[in-house]
C-alpha cells in the first residue's frame, strides 16, 4: 500500500528529463485572483445599493515557483554538473552566460509526485566558506498547472562533489591584486535573470483555454537582464572607495579599471568543475563589529551580463 | 611491539614534563552525511576543520615550564602557540602536535597529596605521527658521496648545499637541515669534475629524515617536592582555617578564524596545487576574559559564613595567593598562583557523622586583554 506521504528517499526530482542530486526543493503555485463586486439591488434602509461579492476573477497566468538546493558534483555526465545543469559553462566569459541562458521554457519536470512544464530560471546562486559543501541554490518561475504521478526514485554512488576545502578564489580591485594579509572568510556568487511576460490577448480570449487546469500562458518570457554579483565576507574594506565604484589612486577616474572577483570552483576529489568571474563596479561594502567575534567586511561587486 | 611507561618522554615547547601520570591524544573529522531527494544518503564529506586535543595529567614535581610570563607577568600561554610530543621506541617514533593552545590548566590539591596539574590543549594544526616542529633532516651516512674526501685522484673536494660549500659539516655529519631546505633539493645528488677537482652538489638522498632530533630545546627543569607542610594559601580579607584542599583552574577560549584559500587563474589552468591550501587557522585569538575559578575547602574554626545579602551588595573582591614550596626548603616557591581580585561566588558547608565541619569557598576572578582589573 502507497504511503500518504512522501519519503524523502522516494521524492526524485527531474529537472528537463534530467535527474538532480537535490537536498531541498520547494514548489508553491498560486492563482492570481481578485474580488469582483457590484452593486446590487436597492436597500430601503440605506437609500442606495449595497455592493454584493460575485466571484473571484484570475488577473494573470496562474504562476508557481520552484527554488532548489543542491550540490554540485564534478563528472560532466553526473546529473549535477554545473554545465549540464545551468548551461553556465565557462562564466568566465559573460558572452556565453548572455547566449545560454535562453527564453525557451524547461519542460519535462517532475517535483515528487507532482509534474509540469513552463518553468524558466530566475536565479542561480552558491556560496563558499571554509571546509564546507558547496550548495548551490536556484530559483524557476513557472507557469501552468501541476499534474500528479507516481513516486520514483533513483540510484546514485560515487559522486564526487564541489567542496570549498579544494576551491579558492581571487579578488582584484580594480585590477590591483590583493595583499597577503587579505583573507576571505567566505564568498557567494549571484545570477539574477529578470523575466518579463507577454500575453496575446486574442489567444487568451478562446474560451478554449478554460477546458483545462493550466489556463492561458504566457506567449513568450522574455529575458530582460542578467547580472552577476560576487560578495566576499573579509577582513578589510576597500579604501580610497569613488563614486564610480573604483578604487581611485589616480587623478583621473575614467581610466580605472573594473574590479573582478575569480572563483575556481573544484571537488573534494580535486577535479575542476567550474570557474565563475564577476567583473565590474563595487556596490557596497560595510564592516561589522560586534562582542563575541572578530570584525567582518563585506564587499559587493556587480557585472551587467545583459 | 608494546611501549611500557618508562620508556616514554612527553615534550612541550621544547620541555620534557615532569611527572607525567598520563597524557590522551586525539583528534576528530567531522562528516556531513550527504542526502538527496529520490536516492537518499550518497556519500559524507568533511564540513568542520581538524582539531585535535591533547590532556596531559602530571604530578607537580618541579618548576611547570608551562607557567612561564611575560613582562607583565601575564602567563605567555594564555596568547602563544605550543607544540609538542609523545616520544616512544627510545624516541625514535612519536605523536605530535603544531599550533596547539591551552584550554585549561587545572591545579588540585589535597592534604596528604602531591598537586595534580592538569592541561588541556586543543589542536589547530598539524596532530599525528613524525609531526614535530623540531623535525631535522640529518646526513644520510649510506650516500655514495659520504664521505667526500680527496684522494689520489682529486686534490680538492667540495660538497655544495644549494651553492653554499658545506664540506666540513658534511663530512663530520654534522649537517642538518630544515624542512623547506630540505623540500628545495633536487632528488638526487649530482657529481661534477674538473681536473683535479670534484664537487658534490647535495640532493633529497643526502639526507634522512630524524623527526625528533632537536625536539628537546630546554634543559630539564629540576625535581623538587612539595608536602603539606610546604604549601601556603593566603587570602587577603580573612585570616584562613585549616585548609584541606583546594584547586585553582584556569579556562580559556580560543577563536580560530579560517579563511577561503586563494589562488589565480594560473593555478586553475596549470593545475598545479596550491601554495597555501588553508586547512589552519589563519588567526587564533583568546576570547577575554579569561576565568579563574579557585575553590578551597578548609576544617570550620574561626571563619563563619558571611550573609549572603551582605556580599551580594557589597560585592567584596579579595586577592589569593597559592604558593607552592619545595618540601626541603620552604622559601624556594615551586610554583605560585595568583587570584586578584577575586569575588567570593559561593559558600557550603558539609557536616557529617564520620568527620570534621568543612567549609568550602568558591571565588572566581576575570582577565581581561587590555584593561587590568
Amino acid at each position: 500500500m502507497a504511503r500518504p506521504f512522501l519519503r524523502f528517499e522516494d521524492g526524485k526530482i527531474t529537472l528537463n528529463n534530467k535527474d538532480l542530486m537535490v537536498n531541498s526543493a520547494n514548489l508553491s503555485i498560486a492563482p492570481s485572483l481578485t474580488v469582483e463586486k457590484v452593486y446590487g439591488d436597492y436597500d430601503e434602509s440605506i437609500g442606495g445599493a449595497r455592493t454584493e461579492f460575485v466571484k473571484f476573477a484570475p488577473t494573470q497566468n496562474l504562476r508557481g515557483q520552484l527554488s532548489i538546493s543542491f550540490y554540485i558534483s564534478s563528472d560532466v555526465i553526473s546529473p549535477n554538473s554545473v554545465d549540464r545543469l545551468f548551461e553556465l559553462i565557462d562564466v568566465a566569459n559573460p558572452a556565453n552566460a548572455k547566449n545560454t541562458i535562453s527564453e525557451a521554457p524547461i519542460n519535462g519536470n517532475i517535483v515528487g509526485r507532482y509534474s509540469f512544464d513552463n518553468m524558466f530560471l530566475t536565479g542561480f546562486n552558491f556560496q563558499m566558506s571554509p571546509f564546507q559543501l558547496i550548495v548551490a541554490n536556484a530559483t524557476y518561475d513557472i507557469y501552468g498547472s501541476i499534474h500528479s504521478m507516481t513516486d520514483r526514485y533513483f540510484s546514485k554512488s560515487d559522486v564526487d562533489f564541489a567542496h570549498a576545502m579544494k576551491s579558492f578564489g581571487q579578488i582584484k580591485i580594480s585590477n590591483q591584486e590583493s595583499d597577503e594579509e587579505f583573507e576571505m572568510a567566505s564568498l557567494r556568487y549571484n545570477i539574477n535573470v529578470e523575466r518579463k511576460i507577454s500575453n496575446k490577448i486574442r489567444e487568451n480570449e478562446n474560451t478554449a483555454i478554460n477546458t483545462y487546469a493550466g489556463g492561458a500562458l504566457p506567449d513568450r518570457v522574455s529575458v530582460e537582464s542578467i547580472t552577476s554579483e560576487a560578495t566576499i565576507e573579509c577582513n578589510d574594506m576597500i579604501d580610497n572607495l569613488n563614486p564610480y565604484g573604483d578604487q581611485q589612486f589616480t587623478s583621473n577616474p575614467a581610466t580605472i579599471p573594473d574590479s573582478a572577483v575569480d572563483i575556481f570552483m573544484y571537488s573534494l576529489g580535486g577535479e575542476r568543475i567550474s570557474r565563475f568571474r564577476c567583473q565590474g563596479k563595487i556596490q557596497n561594502q560595510n564592516v561589522a563589529i560586534s562582542e563575541g567575534s572578530h570584525a567582518k567586511s563585506s564587499i559587493t561587486i556587480k557585472q551587467i551580463i545583459k | 611491539m608494546s611501549y611500557s611507561n618508562y620508556e616514554q618522554t612527553v615534550v612541550v615547547n621544547g620541555h620534557r614534563l615532569l611527572g607525567v601520570q598520563s597524557v590522551d591524544g586525539s583528534y576528530g573529522i567531522n562528516e556531513k552525511p550527504i542526502r538527496v531527494a529520490g536516492v537518499g544518503f550518497i556519500d559524507a564529506a568533511p564540513n568542520a576543520p581538524l582539531q585535535g586535543n591533547f590532556s596531559i595529567n602530571r604530578k607537580m614535581v618541579g618548576r611547570d615550564p608551562l607557567l612561564e610570563t611575560d613582562s607583565l607577568g601575564k602567563y605567555i600561554y594564555d596568547e602563544a602557540e605550543i607544540d609538542g610530543v609523545i616520544m616512544y621506541d627510545n624516541d625514535a617514533k612519536g605523536f605530535g602536535f603544531t599550533k596547539g593552545r591551552v584550554s585549561k590548566y587545572n591545579v588540585t590539591c589535597g592534604v596528604g597529596n602531591v598537586p595534580d596539574i592538569q592541561t588541556d590543549i586543543t589542536v589547530y594544526g598539524n596532530l599525528g605521527k613524525n609531526v614535530s616542529s623540531g623535525s631535522t633532516y640529518a646526513v644520510n651516512q649510506l650516500n655514495q658521496y659520504y664521505p667526500f674526501e680527496v684522494d689520489d685522484s682529486y686534490s680538492v673536494a667540495i660538497v655544495y648545499l644549494n651553492g653554499s660549500d658545506v664540506t666540513a659539516r658534511w663530512n663530520d655529519a654534522s649537517l642538518t637541515i630544515q624542512y623547506d631546505v630540505y623540500q628545495s633539493l633536487s632528488e638526487t645528488t649530482s657529481f661534477r669534475r674538473r681536473g683535479s677537482l670534484k664537487r658534490a652538489y647535495l640532493g633529497k638522498d643526502a639526507f634522512i629524515f630524524k623527526p625528533f632530533e632537536n625536539v628537546i630545546t630546554h634543559e630539564d627543569q629540576v625535581i623538587q617536592y612539595p608536602d603539606q607542610s610546604s604549601i601556603k594559601l593566603i587570602v587577603s580579607d580573612f585570616s584562613i582555617d585549616a585548609v584541606v584542599d583546594f584547586s585553582y583552574s584556569r579556562s580559556i577560549n580560543v577563536v580560530p578564524v579560517y579563511a577561503l584559500s586563494k589562488g589565480s587563474a594560473v593555478t586553475w589552468q596549470t593545475g598545479e596545487t596550491l601554495k597555501d591550501p588553508k586547512l589552519e587557522p589563519v588567526q587564533m585569538d583568546t576570547q577575554y576574559p579569561i576565568e579563574t575559578d579557585i575553590t578551597i575547602t578548609m576544617i570550620a574554626n574561626e571563619y563563619e559564613v558571611r550573609e549572603i545579602k551582605d556580599r551580594l551588595q557589597a560585592a567584596p573582591q579579595s586577592d589569593i595567593t597559592i604558593q607552592i614550596c619545595d618540601a626541603n626548603d620552604h622559601a624556594n616557591v615551586i610554583n605560585s598562583f595568583v587570584g586578584k581580585n577575586v569575588r567570593l561566588i559561593s559558600e557550603s558547608i558539609n557536616s557529617t557523622i564520620d568527620g570534621e565541619m568543612n567549609i568550602s569557598l568558591s571565588y572566581k576572578s576575570y582577565e581581561s586583554y587590555h584593561n587590568e582589573l
